[in-house]
């Protein structure tokens, strides 16, 4: 007996052509802020995968990934050379980055050639690096609670529960899962929020949960290609991250 | 509230971390319609994940996965790269299965029943089975694995080749299968 594989649905969003990163790529249509939020958002997993490369250069780890970004990012077309087909756009950025430093590197010696004038070609994928993974992995988290946190605090005409939606949230998914405390039971939050019932409470905190996926998805979605890629993405990340907190127990 | 992110200094921390982030990976607050993509999503990355523990590696952390390290120390055809290598593998060690077996085990206790995470967890479980031939790594119950495979087989989201796998595990086992007779 065999069950055929059903058909992939079409995917939710439509593809973004790793629109925010190509739009910064454009100096004419770069916004300064959203620039720097970009840099500063993934510059942890970069600097990491630099020190881990080149541990040496430890004294010149911020300064360089900052050059990389304004150098590379800024630099038309580069983002263009990005090919979704050979992996992750996060191995991508840890190839170019490893090349950057090379090249930088052989011109402050007054080595004749960079790798790319010799025709180095880099291979697709980078090995794998739980540091840099885990860091990638708590940047984006970080970034989709910090959008979150934002819209449900953005007042919204007919959408006043939004800031409970939050409310909820923090004492019954973030601070338990990032601060390690317990959750607040659920009396405690109709009282401390004002809500009519503790279903109240718990259907705010599935609304919440349903907001922070969205928002994990669309931050991923920025630098992949599609809210598919970013389903894959995630796939990869929750094995990843349940590999690691396996090693733990052993 | 989001200026919780830190370094990492060290394993154990990592670990924890990761703990952490895991949870907020895997609320599975899908709209209804992404449930089959997300869960055929999550096995094929499993699928694709690394055996092997290397320093600096993000791998299932299954020591011996290379290829001296066959059935009776024979030499093992074909690489052993990823858990999708080691289930399909013609001649997977039954070491590294096993080892396979107990992780998927531990994940379904980790996650509710039913729950995306776990039917994805449990589908490796009953396929780490399957691969060693059922009744080499585990106490089960024939009946119980059976079970098993027919819910597996019955999901959309699980790709061709791992319910072929399954199938033919459960051939072996039924009494009046042809290949269960071979096997006798």
């Amino acid at each position: 007996m065999e069950t055929p594989t059903p058909t992939p649905r079409m995917p939710v969003w439509p593809p973004t052509d790793w629109s925010r990163l190509a739009r910064l790529a454009q100096p004419a249509d770069q916004d300064p802020e959203e620039f720097n939020r970009m840099i500063l958002r993934y510059q942890n997993p970069l600097k990491i995968h630099l020190l881990e490369s080149f541990p040496g250069l430890e004294g010149q780890a911020e300064e360089i990934v900052q050059d990389f970004c304004v150098d590379k990012i800024l630099q038309e077309g580069w983002l263009s050379r990005a090919d979704p087909a050979k992996g992750r756009f996060r191995n991508f950025l840890k190839t170019s980055l490893r090349n950057f430093v090379i090249i930088r590197l052989r011109k402050e010696a007054n080595a004749p050639a960079s790798l790319e004038a010799t025709g180095f070609d880099p291979p697709a994928q980078e090995p794998a690096s739980d540091q840099f993974n885990l860091a990638w992995a708590e940047a984006i988290v970080a970034e989709a609670c910090r959008r979150m946190e934002l819209a449900c605090k953005t007042p919204r005409p007919g959408k006043p529960s939004r800031q409970l939606i939050w409310e909820v949230a923090r004492r019954r998914l973030f601070r338990p899962i990032l601060e390690e405390l317990e959750p607040m039971d659920y009396k405690d939050i109709v009282k401390e929020c004002g809500l009519r019932s503790t279903a109240q409470a718990q259907n705010l905190l599935a609304t919440a949960k349903r907001i922070f996926q969205r928002q994990l998805i669309a931050v991923i979605a920025e630098y992949e290609r599609d809210g598919q890629s970013a389903l894959e993405e995630i796939a990869e990340f929750r094995c990843f991250l349940a590999i690691l907190s396996h090693r733990k127990m052993n | 509230m989001t200026d919780f992110i830190e370094s990492t200094p060290s394993p154990n921390h990592r670990a924890a971390r990761a703990t952490m982030l895991l949870r907020l990976f895997s609320l599975d607050a899908w709209e209804p319609e992404w449930d089959e993509q997300a869960l055929a999503a999550l096995a094929r990355s499993w699928f694709a994940a690394p055996l092997a523990l290397d320093p600096g590696d993000s791998g299932l952390g299954l020591p011996g996965s290379h290829p001296q390290d066959g059935p009776q120390g024979a030499v093992v055809a074909g690489p052993l790269e990823s858990l999708g290598d080691l289930l399909f593998h013609p001649r997977p060690p039954l070491a590294l299965l096993k080892r396979s077996k107990d992780f998927f085990k531990r994940q379904t206790r980790e996650y509710p029943d039913g729950s995306p995470a776990w039917q994805v967890a449990y589908l490796f479980y009953l396929l780490s089975i399957a691969a060693a031939g059922a009744s080499q790594i585990t106490k089960m119950a024939a009946g119980d694995f059976l079970q098993g495979i027919a819910w597996a087989l019955g999901q959309p989201w699980v790709e061709v080749r791992a319910k072929n796998l399954l199938q033919q595990a459960a051939d072996r086992l039924r009494p009046d299968s042809p290949s269960a007779a071979g096997d006798s």
